[in-house]
């Protein structure tokens, strides 16, 4: 019988022993899961607010912005495969905003600029983003730098604790500064005829041709992108993407407004000049814009209101 | 084996049984408190992305004739290509997007742009027939038709410009979410 009550007692602890361990655990996954859980749903928030603030002020043409968090971010803005995509930590989520950001987004809070990007029709709004340690410095030595710098919100350009930097000439320059922390962007020619922009790369402008700007609004996604392979990647991606179903939307809008005969010899014009725009026929932008103006002194509809610069539209 | 011994093995399975049982309902506990605030979260979640999609929609090029101002002729043109990839991961998966027309009233209650299941539409049958004749009560913008139920989360007023008379009516932005259960 006392070999029994032993064999029993040992059972007895071994068993609670066993059952501890067991609940011990499952109260320890439990929190660590909480935690995991209430990360990824803190991280899935920021990006979500910050998709949230951009889509919210898009409706104004020229509107800018400080975006708060309840904590501390680190947001990529991050090109690839010709995609957008918001990302921190392990969560991302795609965008189809045309976001350009120079530098990772950290703090607490974000400056945001937006601006139509017309050419010459509304294409979408641009957005513009940069934390408090980054700083723009424009180089307003020419008319045409002064002319952008105007534009350029101060927020950018008047931060006193930046730990980054994005230089920008407006003319070509030979001895830009060469820092790791520092971005260089410089445009050619951008009062003639094939306006461009070349991003420092070690010693070198890149790329050797200059990507073509197509409008004012693109000067400005340049200078925020200040890396060719992240501006080429959304401009020949979404932004292309973007100007092609802008064309193929304002075509068949045509068909429905050529019944007013009074502005059949401007939609055809417009028609024509769409083609030609869908084949990467800057020029054609001016002709449309032309034509569109054309329509607004008859009593056809025009085929869009937007109001375009006149600089750029070549 | 006495009875004594008997009564202490009884009690010790009686225990073991509670401590499992009690086990369990942790595990039943935890589970449902997890799924649950998953829930809330995928409903909180939808609902931002419902505001996204509203102002976004608002401020669309492919829509607008000015800011805030939806073009009702470039509706037409818009759902000719509703089935490019664009405009699929643009509006997302799960939602339907209706403008409906409110002030003035329109005189007919046709939904103009409205996609049949084989995804037949005639673009000009409706445009000359209903459009022209002030007959088109809502235009069905978008319709991911991916659930079997629909919920309406967002509306938003909106002014809809009309070129061919120029004129300005006040519509009605709905977005809604198919959910499947």
């Amino acid at each position: 019988m006392e070999k029994r009550g032993v064999s029993i007692f040992v059972f007895t602890i071994m068993f609670t022993l066993i059952a501890g361990a067991i609940i011990l655990m499952f109260f320890f996954n439990f929190g660590s899961d909480i935690l995991d859980f209430g990360d990824k749903v803190t991280t899935l928030q920021n990006i979500l607010v910050l998709d949230k603030n951009l889509a919210s002020f898009a409706l104004s043409p020229n509107s800018e912005k400080t975006i708060e968090f309840s904590e501390d971010i680190s947001i990529d803005v991050d090109c690839s495969n010709q995609e957008i995509f918001l990302r921190e930590g392990d969560e991302e989520k795609e965008t189809k905003k045309l976001i350009f950001t120079p530098f990772q987004l950290n703090g607490r809070s974000v400056q945001a600029w937006t601006l139509a990007w017309n050419y010459p029709f509304k294409i979408d709004n641009l957005y513009f983003l940069a934390d408090s340690n980054t700083k723009f410095t424009l180089d307003s030595s020419s008319q045409i730098g002064i002319y952008f710098t105007s534009k350029f919100p101060r927020r950018f350009t008047q931060v006193t604790t930046a730990t980054n930097e994005v230089k920008v000439y407006f003319q070509p320059t030979s001895s830009p500064p060469i820092a790791p922390n520092i971005k260089v962007v410089q445009f050619i020619e951008l009062e003639g005829a094939n306006p461009g922009v070349q991003f420092k790369r070690g010693n070198n402008w890149y790329p050797t041709i200059p990507v073509p700007i197509w409008g004012d609004a693109m000067v400005f996604a340049a200078i925020f992108s200040a890396d060719y392979d992240q501006f080429n990647c959304i401009t020949q991606g979404l932004a292309k993407q973007r100007i092609d179903s802008l064309i193929k939307i304002y075509s068949n809008t045509i068909t429905s407004l050529l019944s007013c005969s009074e502005g059949t010899n401007n939609y055809n014009e417009i028609s024509v000049q769409l083609r030609s725009l869908s084949q990467g026929d800057i020029s054609a932008a001016r002709d449309i814009k032309d034509a569109n103006d054309a329509l607004k002194l008859t009593d056809c509809p025009p085929l869009f209101k937007g109001i375009e610069t006149e600089r750029l539209l070549q | 084996m006495n009875k004594k011994a008997q009564v202490q093995f009884m009690e010790m399975i009686f225990v073991l049984l509670i401590l499992v049982v009690i086990i369990f309902m942790g595990f039943i506990f935890y589970y449902s408190f997890l799924y649950k605030g998953l829930e809330e979260k995928g409903e909180r979640f939808t609902e931002i992305d419902a505001i996204i999609l509203t102002d976004s929609v608002a401020s669309m090029a492919e829509l607008t004739h000015d800011t805030g101002v939806i073009n009702s002729i470039k509706i037409f043109s818009l759902v000719e290509h509703i089935d490019d990839d664009y405009y699929k991961d643009f509006f997302g998966d799960d939602k339907k997007v209706i403008l409906e027309v409110v002030y003035p009233k329109p005189e007919g209650d046709v939904d103009c742009t409205s996609i049949d299941p084989n995804r037949h539409f005639d673009t000009n049958y409706h445009f000359n027939t209903n459009y022209r004749n002030n007959k088109c009560k809502s235009f069905t913008i978008y319709d991911a038709k991916s659930g079997i139920r629909e919920q309406e989360i967002r509306q938003n007023p909106v002014s809809v410009y009309y070129p061919l008379t120029d004129e300005y009516k006040i519509g009605i932005l709905r977005i809604g979410v198919y959910k499947n259960e």
